[in-house]
């Protein structure tokens, strides 16, 4: 049974490693397409985590919640992304104001403050999870770097969605999820915000023909 | 004490005998993703024959460094090619070196190459020399680092140590996941396959290997290709043998090493596969591009290092 135990923990730790590594491809990728599809990625990652641990735990209402994530963060919401990208017609490659190695770096140096931050709760847990907590931290952190460090609006909303992703496995990994309830209302917050935010790149390219948000400093009569 | 004598030997053959053929696999692979028929199976023995048989150009101006960095780069892949476990974990002469001799010995190699490449004054042979230098000082830490962690985990940095714990380990260590990722990326940059650089053409903006080459012929042309087909073949022994040794002979029995052989071209046919789709399906960086990829190289295999240390 214990030797069970361990194999599902080591199977989470995985796909936790790898969903941090596609957020690191995020980070470390030039191309817009290329971002999103990292993202879908990780999504879809998330989603067989959190059916496994579903299964694993036998606790329900994981599983509603899984197929929520399921038909919103891996099909509906780089559906639409896709469909901005197509419609602004946007050909650039992605824009920082910071150099990508240097935010490499730094988001390498996030990576490890979550790890140490997490160092203390972490070690008392023997079998389940090790993994999950820091990289759930580390996960939410890069994703709030990339959406203050982007200029573009669509990598914005790839940043608050990496956040939003961090923090569902943090709640999935430690406690089992939070409430049904919570869990639909922040999917339903996520869907609203993806959707406002990509009607403005598209208003924003429309006033200022371009969806780089730091145009929208200049003063303008 | 038979084993110790015929086991050395079969490496050899193996690995020299073998690694045209990979070059010459990818090759294929590439034409037919591409829908073309390509060059036979066998182009890269052809050509190693063809080049062996002409007789060298040297320049005037190039001084006994440029004679002697073909035999310097085709001996030193040899060395490594006696020090990796290639069909047996098993590697009888592993007392003589590890996995650091190992880089340095692939950095040694790729020193005088890049030496010779400075000596006879071309422009075009100091660009890919500087440039392959660039290169291999960022790819070098990530290469180490990823190493270093599957070290840690076995507890010894003998390549048939760790081979052989390896094929024993019953646990998936998400460190080892983080550790092979940065070393593909590693192994694409340290062979000069396509996002990094395009093996295939000769034009000054895109070369960096071919450009360190240009200036050698005939037969010193001949050791060097074999010794970068065979560089890349032993590469990913190093990757197939360390991070999925199963199946690989622990002794030296004439069925498992059999079964390791079969087991071991199937291993190594499926990452020339990978890397023939990999280099059909990539154009390659802008160089100054290349240090975002290595950099994510490099920051994959901190983090394999590190989680292993926080983590367990």
């Amino acid at each position: 049974m214990t030797q069970h135990i361990i194999v599902n923990s080591q199977i989470i730790d995985v796909l936790a490693i790898l969903m941090l590594m596609s957020t690191i491809i995020l980070i470390g990728t030039s191309r817009l397409k290329t971002c999103i599809w990292a993202c879908v990625f990780r999504s879809f990652l998330l989603t067989l985590t959190s059916g496994l641990i579903a299964y694993f735990s036998g606790i329900h209402h994981i599983y509603i919640t899984t197929g929520v994530s399921l038909v919103l963060k891996v099909v509906l919401v780089p559906g639409f992304l896709f469909y901005i990208v197509d419609k602004v017609n946007i050909k650039k490659e992605v824009e920082s104001y910071i150099s990508y190695t240097l935010s490499l770096l730094i988001s390498c140096g996030i990576i490890l403050i979550a790890y140490y931050s997490t160092l203390s709760i972490i070690q008392f847990e023997n079998t389940f999870m090790r993994h999950c907590l820091p990289v759930s931290l580390a996960i939410t952190l890069v994703g709030f770097f990339a959406m203050i460090t982007r200029k573009k609006a669509i990598t914005q909303i790839l940043g608050l969605v990496t956040m939003e992703d961090g923090l569902f496995f943090a709640a999935l990994s430690t406690s089992y999820g939070m409430p049904l309830i919570v869990e639909l209302g922040v999917f339903f917050d996520i869907l609203v915000s993806v959707i406002i935010m990509g009607l403005y790149v598209y208003r924003i390219k429309e006033s200022f023909d371009t969806i780089d948000t730091g145009f929208l400093r200049d003063l303008r009569e | 004490m038979l084993s110790s004598i015929i086991l050395p030997i079969l490496q050899i053959v193996v690995i020299v005998g073998l690694s045209p053929l990979v070059k010459g696999f990818i090759n294929k692979m590439e034409a037919r993703i591409q829908c073309r028929r390509g060059a036979s199976l066998f182009q890269p023995y052809y050509n190693l024959v063809k080049l062996l048989q002409k007789d060298a150009v040297v320049s005037e101006t190039a001084s006994w460094i440029f004679r002697v960095t073909p035999y310097v780069t085709f001996v030193s892949i040899l060395i490594i090619a006696l020090l990796v476990p290639v069909l047996s974990s098993t590697v009888p002469v592993n007392f003589t070196g590890d996995i650091i001799l190992i880089i340095y010995l692939f950095a040694l190699g790729r020193f005088f190459l890049a030496l010779s490449s400075l000596d006879t004054g071309s422009a075009f042979g100091g660009m890919g020399g500087s440039r392959e230098m660039a290169i291999s000082s960022m790819a070098e830490p990530a290469m180490m680092l990823s190493i270093f962690t599957v070290s840690l985990t076995v507890g010894s940095t003998n390549l048939s140590n760790i081979t052989g714990t390896l094929l024993n380990y019953k646990s998936l260590n998400p460190s080892l996941f983080l550790a092979f990722s940065a070393l593909v990326i590693v192994i694409i940059a340290e062979t000069g396959r396509i996002p990094i650089d395009n093996p295939f053409t000769h034009l000054e903006l895109t070369m960096i290997h071919e450009g360190m080459i240009l200036e050698f012929s005939g037969r010193y042309l001949a050791l060097i290709e074999w010794a970068s087909s065979m560089k890349l073949l032993l590469l990913l022994t190093i990757l197939v043998n360390t991070f999925l040794p199963w199946g690989i002979a622990t002794g030296f029995s004439f069925p498992g090493l059999i079964i390791s052989f079969a087991l071991y071209l199937v291993k190594i046919g499926f990452f020339a596969f990978a890397i023939a789709i990999l280099e059909s399906s990539f154009a390659k960086v802008r160089l100054f591009r290349i240090p975002n990829l290595l950099g994510t190289s490099f920051i994959l295999s901190v983090l394999a290092i590190i989680s292993f240390y926080v983590v367990s």
